[in-house]
């Protein structure tokens, strides 16, 4: 749904996106992580024809954005991390006025921006002028706006920001469906616990350069030393340390909390393996009351990354 | 689907909607036209023209053409000096805040956004200006004043204001932090340079004799109401602004206009000042020359405004660079809006040696006793712009956004300098040797020296003739010393760009950085 292939933007002599290729396909969540200046604004205002850049090619749908500006922007929706409104209009004339934009027939218009506005919970202030609002409205306003022409590939930078915790759990719920919709949806944010909460593929950048692109599992795999797995077993705590020190495949066994549970880290990356050494304590006879492999998160992923692009 | 639609109203060729349902004029109904505000604005126009018409009526013997005056002016004052205001305002407020950027991502297309900033911006002022005109009717009809006439002055009305909204849009585009009174001062700035205020303001202060008897004009052998000859230059003029808000409406960092359309304008102004040469009778044998050199004059000053649109920045010509070398082209070509301005500016220099032949031939045509501009000074103006041109990319190239100051110190040097100097040395010893002194020194800046060197001060032959050639020569220089900059620059850009779009699957040699080392790898092959 979204290829961007060999994305290159310059600034003066600065070179904020070096040979950038993406791809999000339909009804997947991208998230675009990165440390501040790696070039993560500069892609999307790109890819959405706000920045000229110096060269690459961008489909949209199958439509090629630069050769085709008009059609490309009728299917993609931007949120830009800082949202602007016209404060002098109340906030259903407001989303009237980009309906007007969006080219939705006036027969619709009304019934469009009552759904987008029930849809970031905004029902209630519609006749109240947006200058009014608070950040996090604007914010929601703004992705009332983004939403209000069914766009089939969505852009958010930092759609988080300023966002009280319930609104997040909105946002979060929001970009679920609309990815269930068969969006290609492709998130920058600094909040990278959430983010993996609907996320179903990361892409990290680093000076302006693609680091690491895939789904989280495929990077995780790629990145990871080995695989974390939590034990916890039913008063058998140190026969179990000793049993797993005893293990080949055990690299190291740390202990999680007062409870007797066990962080062990694998130097494989084998499911087998994993499968294996539940196998053995089941027939070692450990009570098991616990065994799960630990996901990392993408704060983990993106320092590890960043790490090793560092070194 | 949503985007079927929008193919489908992209390839109609005109779009009702445009007008009818622009969303930033719909913005501005709902923000401008509040009734509340509406209904006392209008009370107000109703009252104030009423109670000209009454005053005149009464005290006045009956002499509408002042109150119909009165009233023109309010609505020159309304429509050029609130409206533009207001637009300026507008964009400096849309651009600041970023919702020119929602506009533009969305389908609504660069002509209707231009659109609705143009029209929507000033839609009170339109509409107060309605109400005013049926005023105006009644008072030129108490006063038999030509309804034709008056349609015409308003026609001249209309177009001067859409040409002042529209450089008010240029320029607050142009401006790089948005800033509403920069863009204002530049935009009164351009409009009274190019002569549109006088006319119009005259005709609204004499309103019984511009609607009446319209002084004629000729202009190509048309011989017109001048009202209508000053509002046909304007459209012409109208549309190139309307270039070059619509290109900036599509991004702010593009060019105003691109190179082809720049030669245009240019081949324009050429034109329209040779047909108001050829048609004007100097009673006054004396005014032929300067109104021969205040045409050059023009067609310079806009010939630079129109280089600076052609001259790309550094970062313009290394992303255009960049773009060509990932194409497998060399450079951009030489018409591309990335490209270095050395070709536009020898058509310009044709164009404008062209023009000034052309002027000095229909007046050495109808006045045979004046002699015609020397070729002298005929080359040190196309020279002129040659240096403006050169130096301005150089400076662009080299300095990036420093380049303007870098221009002006220029300028400041080589054309204020020496003529400040010959002033003063004119001024302080008012002997013959000292006022030769001061004219040669005073040449050596290049429009006074073409003044001197054409003989339109009436020195001495041979002042005339060192004149030229102190106008020439470092005017020469200069050109030679640029355009020698310029190619050592571009190399060095190249020089520093190429190696990182170097092909590696295509280039066995690849991993050697620089040519030596390859040749000595193809020795040692031969060997």
């Amino acid at each position: 749904m979204l290829d961007v292939s060999d994305l290159r933007v310059d600034y003066d002599d600065f070179c904020a996106v070096r040979d950038l290729s993406i791809n999000i396909s339909a009804g997947h969540v991208c998230g675009l992580i990165g440390p501040n200046g790696a070039g993560k604004t500069s892609t999307m205002r790109a890819i959405v024809g706000l920045l000229e850049p110096t060269y690459g090619t961008i489909r949209i749908g199958g439509i090629d954005a630069r050769e085709n500006p008009d059609s490309a922007q009728s299917i993609i929706g931007f949120m830009p991390d800082f949202a602007p409104v016209y404060e002098d209009l109340k906030c259903r004339e407001y989303l009237e006025i980009f309906a007007a934009a969006y080219k939705i027939p006036k027969s619709i218009r009304r019934q469009r921006v009552a759904e987008e506005l029930a849809r970031v919970s905004l029902t209630e202030k519609s006749e109240v002028l947006a200058g009014t609002l608070s950040r996090g409205m604007r914010q929601r306003l703004t992705l009332a706006k983004t939403l209000l022409p069914d766009p089939s590939v969505l852009l958010l930078d930092e759609p988080a920001s300023g966002l009280d915790p319930n609104a997040r759990i909105e946002l979060k719920i929001i970009i679920r469906a609309l990815a269930a919709q068969g969006k290609a949806i492709l998130v920058s944010s600094h909040i990278l616990s959430e983010m993996s909460e609907f996320c179903t593929s990361v892409a990290i950048m680093e000076k302006g350069r693609m680091v690491v692109q895939g789904t989280i599992d495929e990077v995780q795999t790629r990145f990871s030393e080995g695989i974390a797995i939590e034990i916890r077993v039913l008063n058998q705590q140190a026969e179990l340390h000793e049993w797993l020190g005893l293990r080949n495949e055990v690299k190291s066994i740390d202990s999680l909390n007062s409870n007797g549970d066990f962080l062990v880290h694998l130097n494989t990356t084998d499911q087998e393996a994993v499968a294996e050494l539940l196998a053995r304590l089941c027939e070692s006879g450990f009570r098991i009351t616990s065994f799960s492999p630990r996901r990392e998160g993408l704060e983990e992923l993106f320092l590890k990354v960043g790490a090793r692009e560092v070194s | 689907m949503q985007s079927e639609s929008n193919l489908k109203m992209k390839h109609k060729y005109f779009d009702p909607a445009i007008f009818f349902d622009n969303p930033i004029i719909i913005k501005q109904s709902k923000v401008r036209l509040k009734r509340s505000s509406l209904i006392s604005w209008l009370m107000m126009i109703i009252v104030i023209c009423s109670a000209l018409l009454w005053m005149e009526f009464e005290f006045g013997n009956q002499r509408y053409d002042r109150s119909a005056g009165y009233i023109m002016g309010g609505m020159i004052f309304l429509m050029l000096i609130v409206g533009s205001q207001q637009i300026g305002m507008m964009i400096s407020t849309t651009r600041a805040s970023g919702m020119i950027d929602f506009h533009r991502l969305s389908p609504q297309s660069p002509q209707s956004l231009y659109l609705g900033f143009l029209l929507g911006g000033t839609i009170r002022e339109y509409l107060l200006v309605a109400f005013a005109i049926p005023f105006l009717v009644l008072a030129c009809i108490l006063y038999e004043i030509s309804l034709f006439g008056l349609a015409i002055l308003l026609m001249a009305l209309l177009v001067m204001t859409l040409l002042m909204h529209a450089i008010s849009i240029v320029a607050a585009m142009l401006v790089k932090a948005p800033n509403a009174n920069a863009a204002k001062g530049a935009a009164w700035g351009v409009f009274a340079a190019m002569g549109f205020l006088g006319p119009l303001l005259s005709g609204s202060m004499a309103i019984n004799r511009a609607a009446n008897e319209p002084p004629p004009v000729s202009f190509f052998g048309f011989r017109g109401n001048i009202f209508l000859v000053f509002t046909c230059i304007g459209i012409v003029v109208l549309v190139f602004f309307i270039i070059a808000g619509i290109r900036r409406m599509i991004d702010d960092n593009r060019p105003s206009l691109t190179k082809r359309q720049a030669i245009i304008a240019f081949l324009l102004a050429i034109i329209a000042g040779i047909a108001l040469m050829i048609n004007q009778n100097f009673y006054d044998k004396d005014l032929i020359l300067p109104a021969e050199f205040g045409i050059t004059c023009v067609w310079g000053l806009l010939s630079f405004l129109l280089i600076a649109t052609a001259s790309p920045e550094r970062v313009s010509y290394i992303g255009g660079l960049r773009r060509s070398l990932r194409l497998g082209l060399r450079r951009p070509g030489h018409w591309e809006e990335r490209a270095l301005n050395r070709g536009v500016l020898i058509v310009f220099a044709i164009l404008l040696m062209l023009g000034t032949s052309l002027l000095s031939f229909i007046r050495a045509e109808k006045y045979n006793s004046i002699p015609s501009m020397p070729s002298a000074s005929l080359a040190t103006a196309v020279l002129i712009l040659l240096q403006f041109g050169l130096c301005l990319q150089y400076f662009r190239l080299r300095l990036g956004k420093h380049a303007v100051g870098a221009l002006i110190a220029f300028i400041f040097a080589v054309w204020v300098l020496p003529f400040m100097l010959g002033i003063s040395v004119i001024i302080g010893s008012p002997s013959n040797d000292a006022e030769n002194t001061g004219m040669l020194i005073m040449s050596l800046s290049p429009v006074p020296g073409i003044a001197i060197g054409s003989n339109i001060f009436n020195e001495s032959a041979d002042i005339a003739k060192l004149s030229q050639l102190a106008a020439l020569f470092p005017t020469l220089a200069s050109v030679f010393i640029f355009n020698m900059l310029i190619t050592n620059l571009q190399r060095r850009i190249d020089k520093r760009i190429l190696p990182e779009h170097r092909q590696p699957e295509n280039d066995p040699f690849a991993y050697l950085d620089d040519i030596s080392a390859r040749e000595l790898v193809a020795r040692k092959s031969k060997r």
